[in-house]
């Protein structure tokens, strides 16, 4: 470039000094453009060369894009809530709402009359009049589908914009309602999983997988509430738990309500019966006094109970609904739910023991559960002797249904306590936290035990060929003013299924059923609870494709020796009256 | 000279902001594409959640349960009505018991040369021979020989 100039002076020859200027600001104006275009060549060799090739952009494109999808979707949506086989219980959906201008609306009566056709549901006059109401923002429709979104986007008209909101749905309606619960406008729980898991659900990070099934959920539904109306319940619940996880399969109260109707609903049907409501539950509670005594030093199969007088202790008389008014031995006091029996057997293990047993099963305290609703037992205090012999038949003491069927399933896995559990656990627990509450021998009576309650005592309806359903009928009276109530009952049945290794606890219990002429006016558990537990077990095994099992010898045969059974007792009868 | 240095910096300058036009452009267009192709995705992932939301619902419990009473001819629990056990007992009993015929006195040797190829490629010949021969013995009536050489290979196999 100088050379070029320097040239050209020369020709030009005259005016020296002039140039002489022009040239200095030549080179000026030239050495700052040579400056400008050093600085532009080290900073394309900075981007190419050295952030290019030694510092790769990786995150480049993955920041954009997280930048944009951020962006589009503002807020990260409230986690999902599955079931255990990945059904969708709980998920949040952005839903568009229309809204106006209504200072920009031209003809609010064309804009009214257009969206009458769009929304049915909507008052002409209403819309009208929010339209003429030249405010800048008015609600006309909160979440609308997509396909009345892209009608009014079609129909064009200014003034009409759309605001997306989040809104919670529940697509298996009231199945769950009570465990799943439900929440508000605001995305805050309010009851059920919703609340207790609150705060990460509203992380919006991965699904939280409940333990619960659909299906068994949708059968226990089913049949409680096929239960419930043919009995003219007040209420029904019911739970079924795995036995060797204390995974909650299924759990239901009744009534319950829809989701979307939360606030509408009355408190009886918001209420949670398995895990907020505790009953005085009645003689499953022998399946604990029973044990108890199994487990007690020197308890023996062969004890036998004189059950023919009631017992007076205190004010109280413990008496039989059917007394069989002979001497029996434990496993009839268990198959016929002798109360005096049992209330012997409860005075033998003694105070502390038993208490201490309960204790250790988690009658006796409420349980940790993501469901936010539990209730506490009501337990006897201070616990005296007559509470001993209460408790041992399930009167005095009221405990939750689902502390009842975990407390059942500690008792029947081989005496391994399990801990009620909704919510998926994720990863491996250690399992140096293994705690025995009962000996495997114990538990193996406990099961051939059940088993005969439904082979030849109470529980006989509840039996499905080829399962091997065991189990212990439930009829408490509820207490209210003045004592208890000989007519109001809770009729309920504890079973559990295959009994030669019970895989899963069944408990259907109705409150305050009412007996019909197909059931010859009894509403107690083995005419209530049971032919609902045997239901259920026939509806679960199609479920669950469990195949049934070929019994080669009863699996309670070795129990029989201590049961007379009803042909015995005839026979016994006649040679007497000879 | 002049008029050649002077062309060919124009022509070199033309041509880089030429360059530097079509690239910027590009950048321009492809930068359009992706944010076009990721709000796209944004939006099926959206319409996905409200598909799948759809799905369970219409794949609930209680209406499955409605749409089989109504359309099927299936009852309501096949174990009411004893099919799984009635099935069971329709069974067929294994007719004969599975045993080898005789003592598999190579098996031994099959199970510790598997891993190196040549016995491998041994075994694999050998059964395909035997196979063969479970053929022949098919064809001369011998059923129940074949069952036990094929029970036999898959021991081996495994």
């Amino acid at each position: 470039m100088r050379l070029f100039h320097k040239r050209r002076l020369n020709i030009m020859g005259s005016r020296q000094a002039n140039l002489e200027c022009a040239r200095g600001r030549l080179l000026l104006i030239g050495s700052f453009f040579l400056v400008a275009y050093i600085v532009v060549v080290a900073r394309a060799v900075d981007l190419s060369v050295i952030q290019g090739v030694l510092h790769p952009p990786q995150e480049y494109s993955s920041y954009e894009a997280q930048k944009m999808v951020d962006a589009t979707t503002s807020e990260k949506p409230r986690a999902d809530i599955i079931d255990r086989h990945g059904v969708i219980l709980a998920r949040s959906l952005k839903t568009s709402s229309l809204f106006a201008d209504a200072a920009l609306v031209r003809d609010p009566q064309d804009v009214a009359k257009d969206l009458k056709k769009v929304f049915p549901d909507i008052s002409y006059g209403a819309t009208l009049k929010k339209l003429q109401s030249k405010k800048r923002f008015v609600w006309l429709k909160r979440n609308i589908t997509p396909d009345q979104q892209s009608q009014i986007l079609y129909l064009g008209h200014p003034g009409l914009d759309f605001k997306s909101e989040m809104k919670r749905v529940y697509p298996q309606g009231s199945l769950a309602v009570h465990s799943v619960g439900v929440s508000g406008v605001d995305g805050q729980g309010l009851v059920g999983i919703e609340r207790g898991f609150d705060n990460l659900l509203q992380d919006g990070g991965a699904p939280l997988q409940l333990t619960l099934d659909v299906r068994l959920q949708h059968a226990l539904r089913r049949e409680l509430s096929a239960t419930m109306k043919s009995f003219k319940g007040k209420g029904a619940a019911g739970v079924v738990m795995d036995t060797q996880t204390g995974e909650v399969l299924a759990a239901v109260s009744l009534p319950d309500y829809k989701p979307q109707g939360y606030q509408k609903a009355n408190s009886d049907s918001q209420f949670n019966r398995y895990s907020q409501g505790v009953y005085e539950l009645g003689s499953v509670f022998k399946v604990f006094s029973t044990a108890a005594i199994l487990e007690k030093r020197g308890g023996r199969i062969s004890q036998n109970f004189d059950v023919r007088e009631p017992i007076k202790i205190g004010r109280f008389k413990i008496r039989d609904y059917h007394p069989e008014n002979r001497v029996l031995t434990l496993p009839e006091v268990f198959i016929h739910s002798s109360n005096i029996g049992s209330a012997m057997m409860g005075q033998a293990v003694g105070t502390e023991e038993l208490k201490n047993f309960y204790k250790d099963l988690g009658l006796l305290s409420a349980p940790e559960f993501g469901v936010s609703e539990i209730g506490k037992p009501l337990i006897p205090s201070p616990w005296n002797e007559v509470h001993t012999m209460t408790a041992s038949y399930g009167h005095g003491i009221a405990v939750s249904p689902l502390q009842l069927v975990s407390a059942t399933s500690s008792l029947l896995n081989g005496g391994i306590l399990v801990k009620p559990k909704i919510v998926k656990s994720i990863g491996e627990e250690s399992k140096d936290g293994v705690i025995r509450v009962v000996s495997p021998e114990t538990s193996h009576r406990m099961r051939q035990l059940m088993r005969l309650a439904v082979t030849q005592g109470t529980g006989g309806n509840a039996d499905v060929e080829g399962y091997l359903v065991g189990g212990k009928t439930g009829s408490a009276e509820k207490s209210g003013r003045g004592g208890y109530d000989r007519k109001k009952l809770i009729s309920s049945f504890l079973g559990a299924f295959p009994m030669n290794d019970p895989r899963y606890v069944v408990f259907a219990m109705v409150d305050e059923p009412v007996g019909s002429k197909e059931t010859y006016g009894y509403a107690t558990g083995g005419w209530v609870g049971a032919p609902t537990v045997g239901r259920i077990v026939s509806s679960m095994v199609s479920i669950l494709g469990i195949s049934p099992i070929n019994e080669e010898e009863k699996f309670e045969k070795s129990l029989m020796h201590y049961v007379k059974t009803k042909e015995q007792l005839k026979k016994e009868q006649k040679l007497a009256s000879h | 000279m002049i008029k050649i240095s002077g062309l060919l910096c124009l022509a070199m300058a033309v041509a880089a902001g030429t360059m530097l036009f079509n690239t910027s452009q590009s950048v321009q267009h492809a930068e359009q594409s992706l944010s076009s192709m990721q709000e796209k995705m944004v939006m099926e992932k959206e319409s996905l959640r409200v598909l799948t939301a759809e799905w369970d619902y219409l794949n609930r419990p209680e209406r499955l349960e409605k749409l089989t009473l109504e359309n099927l001819d299936l009852d309501e629990s096949l174990a009411e009505k004893d099919v799984f056990i009635d099935a069971d007992k329709s069974l067929p009993e294994p007719k004969l018991p599975v045993l080898p015929r005789q003592k598999p006195k190579d098996l031994l040797l099959y199970a510790s040369t598997a891993q190196s190829g040549e016995a491998g490629k041994d075994a694999e010949a050998d059964r395909q021979g035997r196979f063969v021969q479970a053929d022949d013995v098919i064809k001369s009536g011998e059923r129940e020989r074949f069952s036990d050489v094929a029970t036999h290979e898959e021991g081996v196999t495994q």
